[in-house]
């Protein structure tokens, strides 16, 4: 531990920069951290009264710890939520991730500046469309009584299959369509990052005989593996937000026993009974899950050498 | 670490208390100026804005009747209906203070549980609104319990209703095909089925294509879908019912089994669309001409009269087709009908300040009473005023059928400038009575209302909490097993283990307490 | 660009690379040329089903409508002030911030930057959050629009990042010759980072397009509300769910409306973007140490 009179250098010495963080850190300490005490309403039966604060309201109503914690894990469909969250999100991080460095590495080998120009902005729009106007035309699309894919399943002979009606595609299809709409979007960070690679480093490997291929592996990838390392381990910290507009719009009832996750269930119950505590307790719930990942994550990235984010 | 620990729990603490000095809120006194006394609102969807014009029109109508009174709002910024109930939540769990009158969609639990309400009662409401008390006991003698809080049994609010009564939607079909099958309005199931059959045959559009069904059900359909087939076998899944006084859900009763067989029956044989509670929808197909029929969910009887909603709709989009509405079929045993919401509509409450005042609880009583029997203020906060803002379909008829005119038919404009809605709700006229009101309904409204028995929810949908425990997750099971029955993904023999699991999951439970609220409130 | 040799195995995996990327086009095209078509059409031909490639009935009534409405256009000027005003607060301070960050001998750098990684996960709620508004008066003010979405922790993990990765001679040469931090952060460090600084102002920037829930809940005021909002209000009526609404004679707009109204909304952000890639093309890097 530094000696106080060293630490008060050092402060000296780069108030500049302190000076800098300033405002930041002020914003989170008023902005965030003020309203963090909210999150206790998680452990008690908040019942707000006239004329009290919020805090007197907190400090009256009942103290229940975990039960409603207990309530989600034991309710009929507590777990089979949980899982629906996470075996979506796995999907999502599985396929989703890797999808736009591949997209960002295909780019890059494009030659034709205009070709590219033209293919970045077109796959960037599908993120801008929300997904109350995305879901409307899917299920068009995908009808199975006057959709698009009715004359492909006559023609390869099947009866249709209603994908967005049956239990074994339907998150498969979440998926899929999920990674389309950010594809490209998704992109820019990789592509950010590779055009900040230095075009020497492939000159060298070229003279050395290195391919193409080898190439990727030697020059492209290390250079932005750092991007990807931190992209993701912030990923994971979201695991449990398997795309609640996604799925809420696109959901029905047919298919919530294997689509129903986290979020919608809490908007559910929200919807019918206000029940802060109770969502404000499950909502703390992901927090927490979705922190471990982070630091789990970052752990294992910094004992591999990376830079991590911590 | 521990030094990280520390800083972050003092810095929350440290803030926390900065704004928890500011967050508290003070009870306002309404201001006095002039004389006229001020009575805040807070009402639904903000259906009437402090800057729409019966804000101000009524109380001066008002004055005659011997009322100084000057009205203000507690807006919540949206007409919206999700979104007004989103945020009334957000204000109540921020301590915020209810207003004199509230006149909301039900009493909200939250409100209740931060002691909002004035508590009434109904000998008070019966001297002080006669004629609105003996027109609510007609059309149901228990129609206060939507007013009462479900755990203490305390009456909080009046109750309001729906003009065109407590059944008020019909089935509607395709006069011209029908026609052109050679058949009239199916009578039985059994009738109905035939019709199904039969159009499937027949290329009604002439697009080449057979893609016409006689019938079907959507995403957006209330509850499980397919009401009325259902009601034709005298069961109506996800509301509780009563037999002999027992309460039971209609979900798990032998007749939703026997829907079910005819329901798997029909998809099996192509009778009914592929995408039904998926990717169908109620009444879109309908209006585009490649449906045969709409349920009744859809068939809201004012909507399907000339100005009405649906009408206009559908004829926009088939000019040369043929709308009828009409009662829907009968079952093996002779019953059927649809899903009704019911007698009640709203509630209208009283702040909890007032409760020491029970002299100003009445005048707003003995005030409400006098809105709803006088035509003119009954009139203004229903329509607005004739001739500017609406007028009689027929003007040069005297009652009847009214409708509203340009700009005043789009509705954020009508609720901003106005101030109303329409017949049978609006902002300031929360409770009415049948002789003033029956003027102005079209009557061919009212015989349309008049085809369904109704099946209703026992209780009135009034939520109490082993429902509000289980309730939500026994629904989802309920709509997607029958969905995989229709769809032939399960078998219907699956029904009966259905009904096991839906009684271990909290179902018996739920049906106990049911049975207990039955009996303590409505036998 | 370094001479490549092309192989006819590059050629082919060129072609391929190509032909799905312009599939990848086509597919991900569809709904906008849906959309637009649906905005130009009449309400039969709206609701059509089937491809929806060119309007088959043709009517400009509902953009104008969309165009002739001054709620439409406040709700524009809405989005494009917290948009601008939004984006360009977020970068500079997340920048600043960021950067000092970055620097290894900062003092405190571990707590603050734990501080901002816990704030990530952590939030108080829809009620805490309320009531701070509704305590430093920020209820139905503009401000609440931009103040509390201002840093976010993944924007200085990322921009951190980013200057990580900025060679330290650079910064040295600039500090031998007497300049401050401020000024090598402004002067130098900037104009390098552009890729990143984009990328951040275009997060912040979609976020800020793209918002509605903030305004839904502390603005009431109808002329602040912002395109979205208006959008989600004219949109999702039809998903209510209670029974009261099923008497709703509700805001069933026709679909051209809905077109039009989503087609408004998205054309600044098409016309943006061609500009903004330019920041994307060219990193101005030397060295290309790995951060």
């Amino acid at each position: 531990m530094k000696t106080s009179r060293s630490l008060r250098a050092r402060i000296v010495k780069h108030r500049i920069l302190l000076l800098m963080v300033l405002p930041a850190f002020i914003y989170l300490l008023i902005f965030r951290y003020g309203p963090i005490a909210g999150v206790s309403i998680a452990f008690i039966d908040f019942k707000a009264k006239i004329g009290q604060s919020f805090f007197q309201s907190i400090l009256t109503s009942r103290f229940v710890g975990l039960e409603f914690f207990k309530e989600f894990l034991t309710s009929m469909t507590g777990l089979q939520i949980l899982r629906n969250t996470i075996v979506i999100s796995l999907y999502k991080i599985v396929i989703g991730f890797p999808a736009p460095i591949i997209l960002a590495l295909l780019l890059n080998e494009v030659r034709n500046p205009l070709f590219k120009r033209v293919v970045q902005s077109i796959t960037y729009l599908p993120h801008f469309i929300s997904w109350v106007i995305l879901a409307g035309i899917i299920r068009m699309m995908l009808s199975p009584d006057f959709g698009v894919i009715v004359p492909v399943f006559r023609f390869l002979g099947i009866p249709v299959i209603n994908l967005l009606g049956d239990t074994s595609y339907f998150r498969g299809l979440l998926v899929a369509t999920d990674i389309w709409q950010g594809i490209g979007w998704g992109s820019i960070i990789y592509l950010a990052a590779l055009s900040g690679l230095d075009p020497q480093l492939y000159e060298a490997a070229a003279i050395d005989g290195a391919g193409r291929i080898r190439q990727l592996f030697a020059v492209t990838l290390p250079g932005i593996a750092s991007t990807i390392v931190i992209m993701l381990i912030l990923r994971t910290g979201t695991i449990l937000d398997a795309g609640f507009d996604q799925i809420f719009n696109m959901q029905n009832a047919a298919v919530l026993s294997v689509s129903d996750i986290i979020d919608t269930h809490i908007y559910s119950k929200g919807i019918q009974e206000a029940r802060f505590s109770y969502t404000t307790a499950v909502g703390l719930f992901k927090s927490v899950f979705g922190l471990s990942m982070v630091l789990l994550t970052n752990f294992a990235a910094k004992r591999s050498g990376q830079q991590g984010v911590v | 670490m521990k030094r990280l620990l520390i800083t972050a729990a003092m810095l929350c603490l440290f803030t926390a208390a900065v704004f928890a000095a500011g967050s508290k809120d003070s009870g306002k006194k309404p201001a006095e100026a002039d004389g006229a006394q001020e009575i805040t609102w807070m009402i639904h969807m903000d259906l009437a804005t402090n800057k729409s014009w019966t804000t101000t029109a009524l109380p001066a109508l008002l004055k005659k009747y011997g009322y100084n009174v000057k009205f203000k709002i507690i807006e919540m910024g949206t007409h919206n209906g999700t979104e007004y109930y989103e945020k009334l939540k957000t204000y109540i769990a921020s301590g915020g203070a209810p207003a004199d009158i509230m006149h909301l969609a039900g009493l909200q639990q939250p409100a209740i549980d931060a002691n909002w309400y004035a508590e009434i009662n109904e000998d008070q409401i019966k001297k002080n609104m006669p004629k609105y008390y003996a027109n609510a006991k007609k059309i149901y003698e228990k129609i206060f319990a939507y007013g009462k809080d479900a755990a203490t049994g305390k009456l909080y609010g009046l109750v309001s209703w729906n003009m065109f009564g407590p059944n008020r939607h019909t089935m509607v079909y395709r006069q011209d095909w029908l026609d052109q099958l050679g058949m009239k309005v199916p009578a039985t199931i059994g009738d109905f089925e035939q019709f199904l059959r039969k159009t499937r045959t027949v290329d009604f559009n002439g697009n080449g294509q057979k893609d016409e069904y006689g019938y079907t059900s959507g995403a957006n359909s209330p509850l499980s879908g397919f009401q009325e087939v259902f009601g034709a076998y005298g069961v109506m899944p996800l509301v509780w019912m009563v037999k002999d006084g027992k309460v039971q859900r209609g979900e798990t009763l032998p007749g939703s089994k026997e829907a079910l067989a005819t329901l798997a029956k029909w998809y099996a044989e192509d009778l009914i669309p592929r995408g039904v509670g998926t990717t169908e929808t109620r009444r879109d197909g309908f209006n585009q001409g490649i449906r045969g029929s709409y349920g009744q969910a859809d068939g809201y009887a004012p909507a399907l009269v000339k100005g009405g909603q649906n009408y206009e709709e559908f004829y926009k989009m088939q000019p040369k087709g043929i709308m009828l509405p009409a009662p829907s079929f009968k079952g093996p045993r002779g019953e059927w009908g649809t899903l009704e919401w019911g007698p009640r509509k709203y509630s209208v409450s009283f702040g909890s300040h007032l409760q020491k005042d029970p002299a100003k609880i009445e005048m707003l009583m003995k005030m409400l009473e006098t809105i709803a029997v006088n035509e003119d203020t009954f009139v203004a906060s229903m329509l607005g005023e004739k001739g500017k803002h609406w007028n009689f379909t027929d003007p040069a008829k005297s009652s009847g059928a009214t409708k509203f005119l340009d700009p005043y038919t789009e509705f954020n404009k009508r609720l901003d400038e106005v101030g109303v809605r329409e017949m049978s709700e609006s902002a300031y006229g929360p409770v009415w009575v049948e002789d003033v009101y029956n003027k102005f309904l079209d009557p061919l409204a009212v015989e349309y209302s008049k085809h369904n028995p109704g099946y209703y929810d026992a209780l009135m949908t009034i939520p109490f909490a082993t429902q509000n425990k289980y309730g939500l997750d026994l629904e989802k099971m309920t709509k997607e097993t029958y969905l995989a029955i229709i769809t032939g993904k399960k078998p219907v023999s699956e029904f009966d283990s259905y009904v096991q699991t839906w009684m271990k999951n909290g179902g018996e439970e739920m049906t106990k307490a049911a049975q207990a609220f039955y009996d303590k409130v409505f036998k | 660009m370094a001479s490549i040799k092309t192989s006819a195995g590059y050629r082919i995996f060129s072609i391929l690379n190509s032909a799905f990327l312009i599939v990848l086009c086509l597919v991900t095209l569809y709904p906008f040329i849906h959309i637009t078509s649906i905005a130009f059409s009449t309400y039969p031909e709206a609701i059509r089903t089937g491809l929806h490639l060119f309007p088959r009935e043709v009517d400009f009534a509902s953009m104008k409508k969309v165009f002739g409405s001054p709620d439409i256009w406040q709700a524009y000027y809405n989005t494009l002030w917290r948009t601008v005003v939004g984006t360009t607060l977020s970068v500079i301070t997340t920048g600043m911030a960021a950067y000092a960050l970055s620097k290894k001998d900062l003092p405190f750098k571990r707590v603050i930057m734990g501080l901002f990684l816990f704030a990530m996960y952590f939030s108080g709620g829809i009620i805490p959050n309320f009531l701070l508004m509704r305590s430093l008066n920020l209820l139905n003010s503009s401000w609440s629009m931009v103040l509390p979405s201002l840093v976010w922790g993944f924007n200085i993990i990322v921009m951190k990042n980013f200057f990580l990765s900025i060679p330290d001679s650079l910064e040295e040469s600039a500090q031998l010759e007497g300049a401050s931090e401020l000024v090598i952060f402004f002067k130098i460090v900037v104009p390098l980072s552009l890729p990143v600084i984009a990328t951040v102002a275009m997060w912040m920037g979609v976020y800020h397009w793209n918002a509605y829930f903030d305004n839904l809940i502390y603005i009431t005021d109808r002329n602040k509300y912002v395109l979205q909002r208006m959008i989600r209000s004219l949109i999702i009526d039809a998903n209510m769910s209670g029974m009261e609404s099923m008497n709703d004679a509700s805001i069933l707009s026709p679909e051209s409306l809905k077109g039009a109204t989503i087609l408004i909304s998205t054309i600044p952000i098409l016309l943006v973007y061609p500009f903004a890639q330019r920041y994307f093309i060219k990193g101005v890097m030397i060295g290309g140490v790995k951060g």
